[in-house]
């Protein structure tokens, strides 16, 4: 490198070099932030996870991504802002008549295309972590629950019917129970979702347990996820449903398994006790009319 | 995998066809050969592309592919039918075009090529198009068909019948789109482009229902026992949409290298123009440039 | 323009007209000049509605819970703001451009159909004002991509949406006249020695546009037929209770929504690529690659439109292949941007206004580009669709992607337009207010999306610590709209007070700068023979030939005969010479 002058080119010169040193710099830094980016940044620059391994795997793919499109922007604004200062209009200077180079192009045409197919790889490689469930914690066989794939018959998952409507959740459990708002779920316990929507379309999101699903009336969609702590998820409906949309909230509990069957047990027998009582009402309130009807024609 | 499903050690050695590959070969090579001492050039680009067409036609004729594709996987067969009829037959034509035909091909075979000649007439007439369109809609649709394809995948004499027209039908669509025919003759024909569309339209109506139709429609593979661990209709998706996305592809990389040629004889043409009529220049000009 | 009979016509023209003038003679245009004008003068307009619809919603997220604007106004603001900016401003401002620019640029002196044209825009209006009729009754409210069974009678009962499905019609109905005309015209109206390899950049995007625009449009408009038969025909296909399907609608949809987005960035691709070369004073890299890109991107763009339906009931084998054809795009996209950093390689850059527009172009479209790869790949997308991430997204490619296309080619376009420069400190100013009010409203929506905030929620409650981030993004919107605001200050006091620009204040490339600014209404009086892709280089070099050789720098008489190759008019009617 030619020493730094007072002279306009030397000056030129030291402006192309720090402007080299400041893209690398970007670069490293950035790569390195990225790598080293701990679950504190979920929810900053990668998606939430933490509830589920499929969440897990998701934020780790875009983790990957995260770092090979960082490296692609720094190198393309990092050349375009290096050129805006080194072939600034300086006076006598003429711009080269350079029409293009097809060898270049062809290389970075490849290399972009590179790039794409190991990204497809990198993907097609985790997708079945992402797709397919966890073994229950009892080890059950590996079920898939795609929505083209039916749950493999015998396996150890609990299934959840969840429907959406405007503007709440309602989860069916498979004793018969049901719930809004908020579904309980035990831990270490592989669950699928079959969701369904009685009106319009909805969207299943609760992003530390994994992706979104459309609840689409008419047809049914499915996902899956494995809690393995305690604890409480909330999440909220993801595609307009109408006015209340911002307001139609869920909300996943995880307890241990032996309290989700007492409480879902307790909630099927709570919700026969309400229905018994409604019919007394019920019959009272006709007999009453009935009586009613017998007096004035 | 279970037992009996075809492994990375199952190539077949059918002697047509190594016969046949072996003598392509040579025929390229002597035609590269003619070509490189008549110019002293090395044509890299176009040996590339055609040794890559004819490996990857030995990897479909020859490898496990056409073992597993026989009976086990209809994805498999499907892909080798993809690489014989589009892949395969475009590299072989794109490796045989100007400047290495024209200097290549003996004397004798230039002057049948020629427009004058019976077989460059031919190859140069207006029905070629068409006619070879036509010709790779049929085998695409023909050899589809459910009855006939299981009965092809059984029947080792109809089989290469279907390789073979497979394979010829996508060598003349890839003439036409490719147009690799020397001489005078290379103007910029814009309808390739919508030439090369219709053909990937014909290709969908084959892969589209594959993807889409939530039965199976080749009981020869869906009643296969189970070698891979898929199904047999997630097996019939995949050889849907892996035949539509090879097309999308394909379609993308051949439409933007027809669109750069196209470009290109354009330039040349228009060039080729100005230079003839600047050599009138002498002669006064009848009349004052438009000004309607 | 003299309008008087001179003894000796310089200009023989077959018939003198007087200028049109007043309020009636821009009604009844037919002249491309005006009908652009109308455009974009028409656009601008509603481009300050929509702007004032998101400064409006803006303000209702920026704290938690708030109570500017209710749930059902608000779903309201965001239907009318996302068709708004798609529908009334992204796709005819380009329709205003092409108008006025694609005849000059390729030496034709009108459109092909110049009739068709002024009925292009004057449906384009009429579209716009049904649609805002609706505002006095009930606006549409189920979003600018009206899902059924939102948008269907049971759902959204108002005529509101029904406005909605008119103005599809009569904009795609203008749009796809609008297209036809523009084919015809490039394809048969060249100047003569302009084949296709010499055609400007900018006419390619426009070209691919309007073929886009005809392949996608008939899909759209049976689409939203037949929602509106659904609505009020008792017909059935998209209701699941009879037979129909939601999600039929959503492959029309987008079907055509995808290509729409391409039709929405293309030609400002190809202004970028008339402004570079420009300013760094070089070709533009690689122009083959490019106008096969642009052709390229186009045709594939048909088959990616699943991408917006990931996480619908969907096959996973169909979800995988629009993964792949989705990152497939981004090849010839990528390829076009490493092109227009290699035009700047080695040239001698001007910092005019026009060059920073493209130049923030270049690096927030491709923020906006890389955003879109991570959504291509749908585990991924699983997570980000219909949050915040996308929204940051689309406006990334939208707002700093066409929006900054757009503001580059007023500031490259208005001299030749008007006569007049737009100040540059405005235009700078301008600049970096909307370059750093669009980064601090949009960047950190990405990350709104990443902790969970779906689209489309009037508010938000306090304890998901979205508050702050909302607030920034508010923020950062008042400053955009203040870069935005100066630029409507900038045109308004340069069109009195502006420097007088000659026919070619840039020394730029292509042939509408071969004219005076404002052109006359036959756009030139002698049409120039063509002879590279940057036929006004090759222009003033043969004029600095000719006056080296006569050793005057002005003949006021015609030149004839004149000869066929390379020659043009010495005089440049009206204004001077630029060398």
């Amino acid at each position: 490198m030619t020493a730094a002058t007072r002279s306009p080119r030397g000056r030129l010169e030291l402006g192309s070099l720090l402007a080299r040193i400041a893209i690398a710099l970007t670069i490293v830094l950035a790569v390195g932030g990225l790598a080293g980016a701990h679950p504190a940044w979920a929810g900053v620059i990668t998606p939430e996870s933490g509830g589920s391994s499929n969440a897990d795997s998701i934020a780790g793919l875009y983790k990957i991504v995260l770092i090979i499109a960082t490296v692609i922007f720094c190198a393309v604004a990092g050349t375009l802002v290096f050129f805006l200062v080194r072939y600034r209009a300086r006076p006598g200077h003429v711009a080269s008549q350079i029409r293009g180079n097809t060898r270049l192009e062809i290389a970075w045409t490849g290399a972009a295309a590179l790039i794409l197919v190991v990204l497809a790889v990198l993907t097609f490689t985790r997708l079945h972590g992402i797709v397919t469930p966890a073994a229950s914690g009892d080890d059950a066989g590996a079920i898939f629950a795609t929505v083209d794939q039916p749950p493999a018959p015998g396996g150890h998952a609990l299934h959840i019917k969840i429907t959406g409507r405007q503007y709440v959740w309602r989860f069916d459990y498979p004793n018969g129970a049901y719930s809004y708002e908020e579904l309980e779920v035990p831990i270490d316990t592989t669950v699928v979702v079959d969701i369904y929507s009685l009106d319009v379309n909805h969207s299943w999101w609760v992003p530390k347990l994994g992706g979104k699903f459309d609840a689409i009336p008419g047809y049914v969609n499915h996902t899956w996820f494995k809690i393995t702590k305690p604890g409480v998820f909330t999440g909220q409906c993801a595609e307009l449903c109408g006015q209340h949309h911002a307001q139609m909230i869920a909300t996943v509990r995880a307890i241990p398994l032996a309290a989700w069957e007492s409480w879902v047990t307790r909630q099927k027998q709570l919700i026969a006790e309400a229905n018994a009582e409604d019919h007394l009402a019920r019959a009272k309130l006709d007999s009453q009319v009935g009586a009613a009807q017998v007096e004035s024609p | 995998m279970s037992s009996g499903a075809p492994g990375w050690g199952a190539w077949s050695t059918d002697p047509g066809v190594i016969v046949a590959i072996v003598f392509t070969a040579a025929a390229y090579g002597a035609c590269y050969r003619r070509a490189h001492r008549r110019t002293g050039r090395r044509y890299i680009s176009q040996l590339l592309t055609f040794t890559t067409g004819l490996g990857l036609l030995t990897l479909a004729l020859l490898s496990p592919l056409d073992a597993i594709g026989d009976r086990w996987l209809l994805s498999a067969h499907m892909l080798q039918h993809v690489l014989l009829a589009d892949i395969a037959p475009a590299l072989l034509v794109l490796g045989v075009g100007p400047p290495l035909l024209a200097h290549g091909l003996s004397p004798e075979l230039l002057r049948a090529l020629s427009p004058r000649a019976r077989l460059g007439r031919l190859l140069r007439s207006r029905w070629f198009a068409p006619v070879a369109l036509g010709l790779w809609a049929a085998t695409q649709w023909g050899w589809s068909i459910p009855v006939v394809f299981d009965a092809a995948a059984g029947n080792p004499w109809l089989h290469a019948v279907e390789h073979l027209s497979l394979l010829g039908s996508g060598l003349l669509l890839w003439m036409v789109v490719v147009d690799p025919l020397p001489g005078q003759g290379r103007r910029a024909v814009w309808s390739r482009l919508g030439y090369l569309g219709a053909s990937r339209a014909a290709a969908a109506v084959v892969c589209l229902p594959l993807t889409w139709l939530d039965r199976t429609l080749y009981s020869r593979y869906a009643d296969a026992p189970r070698g891979y661990g898929i199904s047999g209709l997630t097996d019939q998706h995949i050889a849907g949409a892996g035949m539509c996305l090879i097309e999308f592809l394909v379609f993308g990389v051949a439409f933007i290298s027809v669109f750069l040629d196209l470009l290109g004889r354009e330039e040349q043409g228009t060039r080729l123009k100005e230079r003839a009529s600047e050599s009138n220049r002498d002669e006064p000009a009848r009349e004052p440039v438009n000004i309607s | 323009m003299a309008t008087s009979l001179a003894p000796s016509p310089q200009i023989a023209t077959h018939r003198v007209e007087r200028e049109p003038h007043g309020w009636t003679s821009w009604v009844t245009t037919t002249d491309h000049k005006r009908i652009g004008i109308l455009y974009l003068v028409t656009c601008f307009v509603f481009f300050m509605v929509g702007g004032v619809e998101a400064l409006l919603m803006r303000s209702q997220l920026a704290v938690p819970e708030n109570t500017l604007i209710n749930a059902e106004h608000y779903n309201q603001l965001v239907t009318m703001h996302g068709t708004t900016m798609i529908f009334l401003f992204v796709i005819p401002v380009w329709a205003g451009f092409a108008n006025y620019m694609v005849p000059l640029m390729i030496g034709a002196r009108d459109m092909a159909f110049p009739r068709l044209n002024a009925l292009s825009y004057w449906l384009f209006v009429a579209g716009g004002v049904v649609f805002y009729s609706s505002v006095f009754w009930n606006p549409p409210d189920a979003g600018w991509f009206s899902y059924t069974p939102l948008s269907n009678g049971t759902y959204s009962p108002t005529a509101g949406q029904d406005t909605w499905i008119y103005l599809i019609h009569l904009t795609g109905l203008a749009s796809a006249i609008g297209a036809i005309n523009i084919v015809v015209t490039i394809a048969t109206m060249r100047a003569p020695g302009m084949g296709w390899g010499r055609l400007p950049l900018f006419c390619w995007g426009v070209l691919t546009q309007a073929i886009m625009l005809i392949v996608a449009i008939p899909v759209i408009a049976a689409a939203v037929t037949m929602l509106l038969t659904d609505r009020h025909f008792h017909s059935c296909y998209f209701d699941p209770r009879c037979g129909g399907s939601p999600l039929l609608w959503q492959h029309l949809f987008w079907f055509f929504g995808h290509p729409e987005v391409y039709i929405m960035i293309l030609p400002g691709f190809g202004v970028i690529s008339e402004v570079l070369p420009v300013f760094a004073r070089k070709p533009i890299f690689g122009y083959r690659a490019i106008a096969a890109s642009t052709v390229g991107i186009a045709f594939l763009s048909v088959l990616v439109w699943a991408h917006h339906m990931f996480t619908a009931p969907i096959p996973l084998v169909v979800l995988a292949f629009f993964m792949i054809s989705s990152m497939a795009i981004a090849v010839p996209t990528g390829v076009k941007v490493i092109n227009w950093v290699a035009t700047l390689w080695r040239g001698s850059i001007l910092f005019r206004t026009p060059l920073y527009f493209a130049c923030g172009f270049l690096v927030l479209f491709t923020l906006g580009g890389l955003s879109g790869v991570m959504l291509a790949i749908f585990p991924i997308d699983w997570q980000l669709h219909g949050s915040y991430f996308v929204v940051a997204h689309f406006h990334f490619v939208l707002v700093a992607g066409a929006v900054s296309a757009v503001m580059s080619a007023l500031y490259y376009w208005f001299p030749k337009m008007t006569g007049r420069m737009l100040s540059e400190s405005l235009g700078k100013l301008s600049f970096w207010f909307q370059f750093v009010g669009f980064l601090v409203t949009f960047g950190i929506q990405h990350s709104l999306g990443l902790s969970g905030m779906p689209r489309r929620v009037y508010t938000y409650n306090a304890d998901t610590g979205w508050g702050t981030d909302n607030l920034i993004s508010t923020i950062g919107a008042f400053i955009l709209a203040t870069g935005v605001l100066l630029t409507v200050a900038n045109v308004v006091r340069s069109l009195k007070r502006g420097v007088p620009a000659g026919p070619d204040p840039w020394k730029a490339n292509t042939l509408e700068w071969f004219s005076t600014s404002p052109p006359p209404a036959h756009n030139f009086d002698v049409i120039p023979k063509v002879t590279s892709v940057e036929p006004m280089k090759d222009l003033r070099a043969q004029i600095a030939q000719r006056s080296r050789d006569d050793g005057a720098l002005r003949t006021a008489r015609v030149r004839a005969p004149v000869s066929v190759a390379g020659a043009v008019q010495s005089t440049t009617p009206g204004g001077g010479e630029h060398v």
